[in-house]
């Protein structure tokens, strides 16, 4: 029996302090996402934008620790420069994506240069496709390449509208469609297509859901008011809360007249969060109080 | 008997606080049943659920998304529309994967004593994808450089509306705090 006891204190400890300290984040994570590793937020260096800047983040384990495989000694910020290590060392990018090698000491007293450049032009009259430049067939675009073509913001909306009912679902929902943005991409002109594929919804109260559509209104849904949705969140206590969305769009890039091509990792666009008071609908009559029953309703 | 009695009600106990209370008129609290007799029970049954899961979803990805609604047995009917998007979405880029996928440190949260059939199991894993490669119609892999091998993520569960009420996953979230692949 005290086995027991001291279990389930165990467990609401959990229940208590785990939301707090921690945060639950679904966005596109499934598991291709989990098997490719571009799973949105399960790693820090995901070259994706990190919208967890203002949160705690732990990653336990081996991410991080820097003894693993070499998968893990590089998960860095969000940015771009630095994490693409497809070229030998010594040669790094400079922005337009141009390999340099800082490593030539070409000039030095007798001693040729350390490295040859990895693409060596056999004429330099003519051009030769550099890697990571647009002409570049195994060109790899990633998220944090796109930083000069912004996805447009969604919108959202809740019903009832800045107020909620503790116990009564409150409906969510959010606009958010595919559209083409051009802008310059790796140095050259480019398109890019984005196409919503997650909403992530932060409640404020310590939850947070991930739905594939963005919702509608319980008119739109024929539904009457205060019904269930796929984006309805029954909130559990009264206060005010600011409720965050994140959409997250999957990304395609085309070069004047080329094919689309998919842009590695998912673009995160947040919006302004929304402002609600919960409150409760009545007073309701319970047989004993609290502190007899403290899981009767309303306690 | 008394024990499992004992287990439900202090689940109540604590289940209760974070539980819904509906502004409904005042009516005799109901007699639950709790649905696990025991934590343990729950725990096996949500492992299993979830290693049912795992199987489904690693042998669609290693026939390249062939089939995608096998995954139904074992997910909710929410889940398994986004996993066969994410299926089909591997079937269209001629992606497949090798190697299967492993948990560890499956452990219980919270049990939810009912009569409610969503969520009624909330759990913490480990998810171990080291030994799985995805790779394309050239057989080049096009696992991230950066791929973590181990995720925690937090699972919950939905009962089947069925006569024979089983676990099936019902979302799975990265799960942002320490301990779980610690």
């Amino acid at each position: 029996m005290r086995y027991l006891v001291v279990t389930l204190t165990v467990m609401t400890l959990l229940l208590l302090v785990a939301p707090a300290a921690a945060t639950a984040d679904s966005g596109g994570c499934n598991r291709l996402t989990t098997q490719t590793g571009v799973c949105p937020g399960a790693s820090v260096g995901d070259g994706g934008v990190d919208l967890s800047a203002d949160r705690e983040v732990n990653t336990p384990g081996r991410q991080g620790s820097g003894s693993g495989n070499g998968r893990d000694g590089d998960g860095g910020g969000g940015s771009g420069g630095g994490e693409w290590d497809g070229l030998p060392d010594g040669v790094s990018l400079v922005p337009g994506g141009v390999p340099v090698d800082r490593g030539d000491a070409s000039g030095g007293l007798g001693t040729g240069p350390r490295r040859q450049p990895i693409v060596a032009p056999a004429d330099p009259a003519v051009p030769v496709c550099q890697p990571q430049t647009p002409c570049d067939p195994d060109l790899v675009v990633r998220v944090s390449d796109l930083v000069s073509i912004p996805a447009d913001p969604p919108t959202q909306g809740m019903e009832p509208n800045g107020w909620l009912v503790v116990g009564v679902p409150a409906n969510f929902f959010a606009t958010a469609s595919a559209h083409v943005r051009s802008g310059t991409l790796l140095g050259a002109s480019a398109e890019v297509r984005f196409t919503p594929v997650g909403f992530r919804w932060d409640y404020g109260d310590g939850t947070s859901r991930t739905s594939a559509s963005g919702g509608a209104t319980w008119a739109a849904l024929n539904l009457p008011e205060f019904s269930e949705t796929s984006t309805s969140h029954v909130f559990e206590s009264t206060g005010t809360l600011s409720i965050g969305l994140v959409v997250s769009y999957s990304a395609e890039y085309r070069f004047a007249g080329a094919e689309w091509r998919d842009v590695q990792g998912l673009v995160l666009v947040p919006t302004r969060p929304i402002t609600a008071i919960a409150d409760r609908a009545g007073t309701v009559l319970v047989a004993e109080s609290c502190l007899g029953n403290p899981g009767g309703p309303g306690c | 008997m008394a024990t499992a009695a004992c287990v439900g009600g202090l689940l109540l106990g604590a289940a209760g606080c974070t539980a819904a209370p509906k502004p409904a008129p005042p009516s005799p609290t109901p007699t639950i049943t709790p649905i696990f007799a025991s934590d343990e029970e729950a725990l096996a049954a949500a492992t299993e659920a979830y290693a049912n899961y795992l199987r489904a979803s690693d042998e669609i990805l290693m026939d390249g998304g062939l089939n995608p609604e096998r995954i139904r047995e074992f997910t909710s009917t929410e889940l398994a529309k986004s996993e066969i998007g994410s299926y089909r979405e591997a079937q269209a880029q001629n992606l497949r994967s090798t190697g299967g996928s492993a948990f560890s440190n499956f452990t219980i949260q919270s049990v939810e004593p009912g009569p409610g059939t969503k969520d009624v199991v909330t759990a913490y894993v480990c998810s171990d994808v080291s030994v799985v490669d995805v790779l394309n119609e050239a057989g080049e892999s096009v696992v991230s450089a950066d791929r973590p091998d181990r995720t925690p993520f937090e699972i919950t569960f939905d009962l089947t509306e069925n006569s024979t009420p089983r676990l099936v996953v019902a979302s799975a979230a990265v799960w942002k705090g320490d301990g779980v692949c610690g």
